[in-house]
């Protein structure tokens, strides 16, 4: 059985964000920098 | 994380969610709230070794059956022009291809699709203009334009690679 839940705790967020990023990176190339811009609002 | 950002994802308008099977963490989602009832999915991620079981086609309807429960209208969601697999993924969860946009980093275009969950919302092409840079709005008949050029242009891969 399928469930999507909300992460709570900051290592669960680390890791997800992780785990994007990793899986993205071949594909879109600048989805590590994208994705860090819109996680951490970085220029 | 900077304080603007930290405070999103602790209000909900931006959330990392993740995908269990059975009890077992098996990917990830990340959502945006561009408001209240307009949803932007950023990405969608299953782990390797739970691939081929459907789990990214259930993981995006219960998604998405969670957001129509919240009272979202809208739902947009991108991808590559080549990418064929994910663009079967939106078809069968009922996402429609409405447009492109071009990224100007990379110098490619992505499709852009939109499920429209209520059908309250008639300026969805307005919106996604809105949302996306340099979007592109597309009628049904240049969407299977391009998308027929995309099929072919694997097809050809395929058979060179074959060759070698």
């Amino acid at each position: 059985m399928i469930e999507i839940k909300r992460i709570k705790t900051s290592e669960e967020f680390e890791n997800g964000i992780s785990a994007l990023i990793e899986i993205f990176i071949d594909e879109y190339p600048y989805y590590k920098t994208w994705i860090k811009k819109i996680v951490f609002n970085l220029n | 994380m900077d304080k603007k950002n930290s405070v999103q994802f602790e209000l909900g308008e931006k959330q990392i969610l993740s995908i269990n099977y059975n009890d077992e963490l098996c990917g990830y989602v990340m959502i945006h709230f561009c408001s209240d009832n307009i949803v932007k999915i950023n990405g969608i991620y299953v782990f390797e070794n739970y691939k081929g079981k459907g789990i990214a086609s259930s993981a995006m309807q219960k998604l998405t059956t969670l957001l129509q429960n919240n009272g979202v209208d809208l739902v947009f969601i991108q991808t590559r022009l080549d990418n064929n697999a994910v663009v079967h993924l939106f078809d069968k969860t009922g996402y429609k291809l409405i447009g492109t946009n071009y990224h100007e980093v990379e110098m490619k275009d992505n499709w852009v699709a939109c499920n429209d969950l209520s059908g309250r919302l008639l300026n969805i092409t307005e919106i996604a203009y809105k949302l996306y840079d340099g979007f592109n709005y597309l009628s049904n008949e240049q969407v299977n334009k391009i998308r027929d050029e995309h099929k072919n242009a694997n097809l050809v891969l395929t058979r060179t690679k074959k060759k070698r």
